[in-house]
Protein backbone atom coordinates (compact mmCIF):
# COMPACT_ATOMS: atom_id res chain seq x y z
CA UNK A 1 0.00 0.00 0.00
CA UNK A 2 1.22 3.28 -0.52
CA UNK A 3 0.92 6.62 1.84
CA UNK A 4 2.63 10.02 1.12
CA UNK A 5 5.02 12.36 3.03
CA UNK A 6 5.75 15.72 2.81
CA UNK A 7 10.16 16.00 2.35
CA UNK A 8 12.49 19.20 2.24
CA UNK A 9 13.55 19.33 -1.17
CA UNK A 10 17.12 18.38 -0.38
CA UNK A 11 15.78 14.60 1.06
CA UNK A 12 14.56 13.85 -2.18
CA UNK A 13 16.20 11.63 -4.54
CA UNK A 14 15.82 11.09 -8.48
CA UNK A 15 13.67 8.06 -8.70
CA UNK A 16 10.92 9.20 -6.12
CA UNK A 17 7.83 9.85 -7.37
CA UNK A 18 5.46 12.74 -6.93
CA UNK A 19 2.18 12.41 -4.92
CA UNK A 20 0.71 15.81 -5.22
CA UNK A 21 1.32 18.33 -8.25
CA UNK A 22 3.36 21.44 -7.77
CA UNK A 23 2.53 24.44 -9.29
CA UNK A 24 4.08 27.56 -10.38
CA UNK A 25 3.21 31.31 -8.85
CA UNK A 26 0.63 31.55 -11.54
CA UNK A 27 -1.43 28.14 -10.93
CA UNK A 28 -0.15 25.97 -13.64
CA UNK A 29 1.17 22.75 -12.97
CA UNK A 30 5.08 22.06 -13.28
CA UNK A 31 4.85 18.57 -12.39
CA UNK A 32 1.68 16.22 -11.88
CA UNK A 33 1.61 13.78 -9.22
CA UNK A 34 2.93 10.17 -10.10
CA UNK A 35 6.08 12.02 -11.81
CA UNK A 36 8.73 10.19 -11.74
CA UNK A 37 11.46 12.40 -10.29
CA UNK A 38 14.83 12.54 -12.08
CA UNK A 39 18.16 14.81 -11.13
CA UNK A 40 16.69 17.65 -14.19
CA UNK A 41 13.13 17.53 -12.37
CA UNK A 42 14.55 18.72 -9.04
CA UNK A 43 17.54 20.92 -10.23
CA UNK A 44 14.52 22.68 -11.67
CA UNK A 45 12.77 22.51 -8.38
CA UNK A 46 15.56 23.96 -7.29
CA UNK A 47 15.91 26.84 -9.39
CA UNK A 48 12.47 28.15 -9.07
CA UNK A 49 12.87 27.83 -5.09
CA UNK A 50 10.92 25.10 -4.70
CA UNK A 51 11.59 23.89 -0.64
CA UNK A 52 9.77 20.72 -0.31
CA UNK A 53 7.05 18.03 -2.09
CA UNK A 54 4.60 15.51 -1.65
CA UNK A 55 6.63 11.74 -1.84
CA UNK A 56 4.93 8.64 -2.61
CA UNK A 57 6.09 6.16 -0.42
CA UNK A 58 5.09 2.29 -1.25
CA UNK A 59 5.12 -0.58 1.83
CA UNK A 60 5.47 -3.58 1.15
CA UNK A 61 3.43 -6.09 3.91
CA UNK A 62 3.21 -9.93 4.32
CA UNK A 63 0.25 -11.43 4.08
CA UNK A 64 -0.14 -11.72 7.24
CA UNK A 65 -0.01 -8.14 7.99
CA UNK A 66 -2.07 -7.44 5.43
CA UNK A 67 -4.78 -9.64 7.08
CA UNK A 68 -4.34 -7.49 10.04
CA UNK A 69 -4.55 -4.09 8.78
CA UNK A 70 -7.85 -5.42 6.67
CA UNK A 71 -8.85 -6.06 10.55
CA UNK A 72 -8.28 -3.11 11.44
CA UNK A 73 -10.03 -1.22 8.61
CA UNK A 74 -13.23 -3.03 9.15
CA UNK A 75 -13.42 -2.34 12.91
CA UNK A 76 -12.21 1.25 12.40
CA UNK A 77 -15.15 1.74 9.93
CA UNK A 78 -17.34 0.03 12.05
CA UNK A 79 -16.63 2.56 14.44
CA UNK A 80 -17.07 5.53 12.41
CA UNK A 81 -20.18 4.47 10.97
CA UNK A 82 -21.34 2.99 14.25
CA UNK A 83 -24.58 5.65 15.03
CA UNK A 84 -25.25 6.71 11.19
CA UNK A 85 -28.37 6.11 9.13
CA UNK A 86 -30.09 3.22 7.24
CA UNK A 87 -30.73 4.99 4.77
CA UNK A 88 -29.87 4.22 0.57
CA UNK A 89 -26.79 6.80 1.09
CA UNK A 90 -25.54 5.92 4.05
CA UNK A 91 -25.38 2.22 2.67
CA UNK A 92 -23.88 3.16 -0.23
CA UNK A 93 -21.20 5.34 1.61
CA UNK A 94 -20.10 2.68 3.99
CA UNK A 95 -19.39 0.11 1.02
CA UNK A 96 -17.68 2.34 -0.90
CA UNK A 97 -14.96 3.27 1.61
CA UNK A 98 -14.67 -0.33 2.79
CA UNK A 99 -13.98 -1.44 -0.71
CA UNK A 100 -11.37 2.00 -1.13
CA UNK A 101 -9.67 1.02 2.13
CA UNK A 102 -9.39 -2.75 1.08
CA UNK A 103 -7.82 -1.79 -1.95
CA UNK A 104 -5.36 0.53 -1.04
CA UNK A 105 -3.92 -2.50 0.85
CA UNK A 106 -3.31 -4.65 -1.92
CA UNK B 1 -25.74 28.02 34.97
CA UNK B 2 -28.90 29.81 33.34
CA UNK B 3 -30.26 28.33 29.91
CA UNK B 4 -28.32 29.88 26.65
CA UNK B 5 -31.07 31.70 24.25
CA UNK B 6 -29.94 31.82 20.19
CA UNK B 7 -31.11 35.58 20.82
CA UNK B 8 -28.38 36.26 23.77
CA UNK B 9 -25.61 34.72 21.06
CA UNK B 10 -26.95 37.16 18.11
CA UNK B 11 -26.17 39.67 20.45
CA UNK B 12 -22.91 38.41 21.60
CA UNK B 13 -22.16 38.60 17.58
CA UNK B 14 -23.13 42.02 17.36
CA UNK B 15 -20.65 42.53 20.17
CA UNK B 16 -18.01 40.83 18.39
CA UNK B 17 -15.09 43.63 16.99
CA UNK B 18 -14.93 43.87 13.33
CA UNK B 19 -13.12 41.26 11.19
CA UNK B 20 -9.47 43.56 9.38
CA UNK B 21 -10.99 45.16 6.05
CA UNK B 22 -8.77 42.84 3.99
CA UNK B 23 -10.44 39.83 5.02
CA UNK B 24 -13.91 42.14 4.38
CA UNK B 25 -12.85 42.66 0.96
CA UNK B 26 -11.57 38.70 0.19
CA UNK B 27 -15.15 38.22 1.13
CA UNK B 28 -16.71 40.53 -1.13
CA UNK B 29 -13.80 38.64 -3.98
CA UNK B 30 -16.36 35.49 -3.53
CA UNK B 31 -19.54 36.85 -4.61
CA UNK B 32 -17.87 38.07 -8.02
CA UNK B 33 -16.11 35.89 -10.73
CA UNK B 34 -12.60 34.22 -10.09
CA UNK B 35 -10.42 36.98 -11.28
CA UNK B 36 -11.09 39.18 -8.19
CA UNK B 37 -9.56 36.21 -5.73
CA UNK B 38 -6.72 35.98 -7.97
CA UNK B 39 -5.87 39.92 -8.35
CA UNK B 40 -6.17 40.18 -4.57
CA UNK B 41 -3.83 36.72 -3.93
CA UNK B 42 -1.48 38.73 -5.96
CA UNK B 43 -1.86 41.62 -3.69
CA UNK B 44 -1.20 39.65 -1.00
CA UNK B 45 1.94 38.53 -2.37
CA UNK B 46 3.23 41.15 -3.63
CA UNK B 47 2.69 43.38 -0.22
CA UNK B 48 4.92 42.25 2.07
CA UNK B 49 3.70 43.57 5.93
CA UNK B 50 0.03 42.11 4.35
CA UNK B 51 2.12 38.89 3.01
CA UNK B 52 3.64 38.24 6.83
CA UNK B 53 0.42 39.29 8.52
CA UNK B 54 -1.56 36.61 6.18
CA UNK B 55 0.88 34.21 6.38
CA UNK B 56 0.91 34.84 10.05
CA UNK B 57 -2.90 34.21 10.29
CA UNK B 58 -2.98 31.07 7.49
CA UNK B 59 -0.48 29.59 10.24
CA UNK B 60 -1.96 30.76 13.64
CA UNK B 61 -4.75 28.23 13.84
CA UNK B 62 -2.55 24.89 12.54
CA UNK B 63 -0.93 23.21 15.28
CA UNK B 64 1.30 20.29 15.42
CA UNK B 65 3.46 19.37 12.47
CA UNK B 66 7.37 20.58 11.37
CA UNK B 67 6.33 22.32 7.94
CA UNK B 68 5.16 25.91 8.37
CA UNK B 69 4.02 27.91 5.24
CA UNK B 70 6.88 30.47 5.16
CA UNK B 71 6.18 32.76 2.30
CA UNK B 72 3.30 33.71 -0.32
CA UNK B 73 5.50 32.54 -2.66
CA UNK B 74 5.73 28.39 -0.67
CA UNK B 75 2.03 28.29 -0.42
CA UNK B 76 1.20 29.63 -3.86
CA UNK B 77 3.99 26.60 -5.42
CA UNK B 78 2.20 24.03 -3.43
CA UNK B 79 -1.46 25.16 -3.57
CA UNK B 80 -1.73 27.04 -6.51
CA UNK B 81 -3.10 30.56 -6.72
CA UNK B 82 -6.88 30.73 -6.22
CA UNK B 83 -6.61 27.92 -3.30
CA UNK B 84 -4.06 30.72 -1.28
CA UNK B 85 -6.80 33.37 -2.11
CA UNK B 86 -9.82 31.23 -0.53
CA UNK B 87 -7.57 29.75 2.33
CA UNK B 88 -6.18 33.19 3.42
CA UNK B 89 -10.18 34.39 3.75
CA UNK B 90 -11.17 31.50 5.36
CA UNK B 91 -7.82 31.20 7.68
CA UNK B 92 -8.82 35.01 8.89
CA UNK B 93 -12.15 34.29 9.62
CA UNK B 94 -11.46 31.43 12.00
CA UNK B 95 -8.13 32.40 13.42
CA UNK B 96 -10.04 35.13 14.98
CA UNK B 97 -11.67 33.33 17.49
CA UNK B 98 -9.05 31.72 20.39
CA UNK B 99 -11.08 29.01 22.24
CA UNK B 100 -10.21 29.10 26.10
CA UNK B 101 -7.75 26.67 27.97
CA UNK B 102 -9.20 23.93 29.88
CA UNK B 103 -11.89 23.10 27.81
CA UNK B 104 -11.24 19.44 26.39
CA UNK B 105 -11.45 20.29 22.62
CA UNK B 106 -8.77 19.38 20.32
CA UNK B 107 -8.11 22.77 17.76
CA UNK B 108 -5.78 20.08 15.69
CA UNK B 109 -8.74 17.81 15.20
CA UNK B 110 -10.80 20.81 14.10
CA UNK B 111 -8.67 22.10 11.54
CA UNK B 112 -7.97 18.74 9.82
CA UNK B 113 -11.34 18.63 9.54
CA UNK B 114 -12.40 21.60 8.56
CA UNK B 115 -9.46 21.62 5.78
CA UNK B 116 -10.72 18.13 4.63
CA UNK B 117 -14.40 19.07 4.48
CA UNK B 118 -13.32 22.00 2.31
CA UNK B 119 -10.78 19.74 -0.14
CA UNK B 120 -14.18 17.53 -0.20
CA UNK B 121 -16.55 20.01 -1.53
CA UNK B 122 -14.28 21.23 -3.86
CA UNK B 123 -14.03 18.15 -5.45
CA UNK B 124 -18.10 17.48 -4.93
CA UNK B 125 -18.55 21.37 -6.42
CA UNK B 126 -16.38 20.60 -9.39
CA UNK B 127 -18.74 16.99 -9.85
CA UNK B 128 -21.56 19.19 -9.92
CA UNK B 129 -20.79 21.88 -11.97
CA UNK B 130 -21.25 24.66 -8.81
CA UNK B 131 -18.68 26.99 -7.88
CA UNK B 132 -15.84 25.12 -6.24
CA UNK B 133 -13.92 27.64 -4.25
CA UNK B 134 -17.32 28.48 -2.79
CA UNK B 135 -17.52 24.83 -1.95
CA UNK B 136 -13.99 25.22 -0.74
CA UNK B 137 -15.16 28.04 1.86
CA UNK B 138 -18.23 26.68 2.90
CA UNK B 139 -16.63 23.69 3.78
CA UNK B 140 -14.02 25.76 5.59
CA UNK B 141 -16.15 27.50 7.63
CA UNK B 142 -19.11 24.78 8.10
CA UNK B 143 -18.44 24.23 11.40
CA UNK B 144 -17.30 27.86 12.64
CA UNK B 145 -20.19 27.96 14.63
CA UNK B 146 -18.58 25.40 16.85
CA UNK B 147 -15.71 27.42 17.28
CA UNK B 148 -17.62 31.01 18.21
CA UNK B 149 -19.80 29.35 20.69
CA UNK B 150 -16.95 27.44 22.44
CA UNK B 151 -15.35 31.04 22.43
CA UNK B 152 -18.00 33.21 23.48
CA UNK B 153 -19.76 30.83 25.60
CA UNK B 154 -16.92 28.01 27.32
CA UNK B 155 -18.82 26.96 30.18
CA UNK B 156 -22.62 26.23 28.37
CA UNK B 157 -20.34 24.98 25.20
CA UNK B 158 -18.19 22.76 27.65
CA UNK B 159 -21.42 21.04 28.92
CA UNK B 160 -22.28 20.13 25.61
CA UNK B 161 -18.67 18.51 24.80
CA UNK B 162 -20.08 16.69 28.18
CA UNK B 163 -23.12 15.46 26.89
CA UNK B 164 -21.55 14.66 23.87
CA UNK B 165 -18.63 12.29 25.27
CA UNK B 166 -21.47 10.74 27.73
CA UNK B 167 -23.77 9.87 25.59
CA UNK B 168 -21.47 9.40 21.89
CA UNK B 169 -24.25 11.29 20.39
CA UNK B 170 -24.02 13.55 16.87
CA UNK B 171 -23.17 17.10 17.90
CA UNK B 172 -26.15 18.77 16.81
CA UNK B 173 -28.08 16.58 19.21
CA UNK B 174 -26.24 17.40 21.69
CA UNK B 175 -26.51 21.07 21.31
CA UNK B 176 -30.07 21.28 21.05
CA UNK B 177 -30.31 19.24 24.28
CA UNK B 178 -28.26 21.67 26.04
CA UNK B 179 -28.90 24.77 24.59
CA UNK B 180 -31.98 24.41 22.59
CA UNK B 181 -29.96 25.74 19.13
CA UNK B 182 -27.08 23.60 16.91
CA UNK B 183 -23.73 25.54 15.60
CA UNK B 184 -24.85 25.67 12.17
CA UNK B 185 -27.98 27.99 13.42
CA UNK B 186 -24.83 29.74 15.35
CA UNK B 187 -22.63 30.06 12.45
CA UNK B 188 -25.78 31.29 9.63
CA UNK B 189 -26.03 34.04 12.14
CA UNK B 190 -22.09 34.70 12.59
CA UNK B 191 -21.10 34.84 8.61
CA UNK B 192 -24.35 36.78 7.33
CA UNK B 193 -23.26 38.87 10.17
CA UNK B 194 -20.07 39.26 8.30
CA UNK B 195 -21.64 40.08 4.88
CA UNK B 196 -20.63 36.31 3.16
CA UNK B 197 -22.44 35.40 -0.28
CA UNK B 198 -25.79 34.35 0.77
CA UNK B 199 -25.38 30.27 -0.85
CA UNK B 200 -22.38 30.19 1.49
CA UNK B 201 -24.17 31.44 4.26
CA UNK B 202 -27.29 28.86 3.26
CA UNK B 203 -24.46 26.07 3.27
CA UNK B 204 -23.56 26.58 6.36
CA UNK B 205 -26.73 26.63 7.77
CA UNK B 206 -28.12 24.10 5.96
CA UNK B 207 -25.26 21.50 6.36
CA UNK B 208 -26.86 19.07 8.86
CA UNK B 209 -30.49 19.38 7.45
CA UNK B 210 -30.04 19.83 3.52
CA UNK B 211 -33.84 18.71 3.09
CA UNK B 212 -35.22 21.60 4.74
CA UNK B 213 -34.68 24.55 2.56
CA UNK B 214 -37.51 25.88 1.35
CA UNK B 215 -36.97 25.60 -2.24
CA UNK B 216 -37.88 22.08 -3.38
CA UNK B 217 -35.94 21.86 -6.39
CA UNK B 218 -34.06 19.10 -8.18
CA UNK B 219 -30.57 21.29 -8.74
CA UNK B 220 -28.00 20.17 -6.43
CA UNK B 221 -27.02 23.47 -4.18
CA UNK B 222 -24.29 24.44 -2.39
CA UNK B 223 -25.40 22.88 0.79
CA UNK B 224 -25.89 19.82 -0.44
CA UNK B 225 -22.15 20.16 -1.45
CA UNK B 226 -21.55 20.84 2.16
CA UNK B 227 -23.44 18.03 3.48
CA UNK B 228 -21.85 14.92 1.85
CA UNK B 229 -18.69 16.75 2.16
CA UNK B 230 -18.62 17.11 5.52
CA UNK B 231 -20.20 13.23 6.12
CA UNK B 232 -17.23 12.51 3.32
CA UNK B 233 -14.71 14.08 5.59
CA UNK B 234 -15.69 12.15 8.80
CA UNK B 235 -15.85 8.93 6.71
CA UNK B 236 -12.48 9.13 5.23
CA UNK B 237 -11.45 10.18 9.19
CA UNK B 238 -9.20 13.19 7.63
CA UNK B 239 -9.58 15.17 11.79
CA UNK B 240 -7.80 12.24 13.13
CA UNK B 241 -9.90 12.03 16.06
CA UNK B 242 -10.71 8.73 17.45
CA UNK B 243 -14.43 9.45 18.71
CA UNK B 244 -15.20 10.51 15.35
CA UNK B 245 -18.87 9.67 14.38
CA UNK B 246 -20.01 9.43 10.91
CA UNK B 247 -23.45 11.83 10.25
CA UNK B 248 -26.25 10.26 8.48
CA UNK B 249 -26.49 11.01 4.62
CA UNK B 250 -29.16 12.73 3.27
CA UNK B 251 -30.03 10.15 0.45
CA UNK B 252 -32.03 13.20 -1.49
CA UNK B 253 -28.67 15.64 -1.22
CA UNK B 254 -26.85 12.46 -2.74
CA UNK B 255 -29.11 12.01 -5.56
CA UNK B 256 -29.31 15.81 -6.02
CA UNK B 257 -25.18 15.70 -6.11
CA UNK B 258 -25.62 12.82 -9.10
CA UNK B 259 -23.50 10.52 -6.98
CA UNK B 260 -22.70 6.86 -7.28
CA UNK B 261 -20.35 5.04 -5.65
CA UNK B 262 -17.91 4.25 -8.56
CA UNK B 263 -17.82 7.90 -8.87
CA UNK B 264 -17.31 8.78 -5.03
CA UNK B 265 -14.22 6.32 -5.38
CA UNK B 266 -12.64 7.60 -7.90
CA UNK B 267 -12.77 11.18 -6.33
CA UNK B 268 -11.09 9.65 -2.78
CA UNK B 269 -7.08 9.32 -3.69
CA UNK B 270 -7.08 12.77 -4.66
CA UNK B 271 -8.85 14.27 -1.81
CA UNK B 272 -6.67 12.12 0.60
CA UNK B 273 -3.37 13.15 -1.04
CA UNK B 274 -4.54 17.11 -1.02
CA UNK B 275 -5.27 16.64 2.46
CA UNK B 276 -2.19 15.29 3.36
CA UNK B 277 -0.31 18.04 1.51
CA UNK B 278 -2.89 20.94 3.09
CA UNK B 279 -2.09 19.65 6.26
CA UNK B 280 1.81 19.05 5.90
CA UNK B 281 1.72 22.71 4.58
CA UNK B 282 -0.44 24.79 7.12
CA UNK B 283 0.72 22.24 10.35
CA UNK B 284 -2.61 21.19 10.85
Amino acid sequence: MTSIHTLALDQVTPGMVLGVDIHDAHGATLLAAGTELSESHLASLRRRDVRQAAIKVREILSEAERDVRREEIRARLRHLFRHTGEGEADRVLYQTLLEYRLEQVE
Amino acid sequence: MSPLTLEEVLADIRQLPSLPAVVGELIRTLDNESAGIDQLAEGIAKDQSLAARALRVANSPFYGIQHKVSSIHDAIVILGFRAVGSLVMAASVTGYFTPPKGVPFDLGHFWRHGLGTALCARALARHAGLDTEAGFSAGLLHDIGVLMLLTTRPDHYGGVLAYREEHDCHVPDAERAILGFDHAQAGEALISRWRFPADIVRAVAQHHAPEGRPENSAAASLGDVVHVANILAHALDLAGAPQTLVPPLSTAAWHRLGLDGAMLKAMLPGIEQEHESYCALLAA
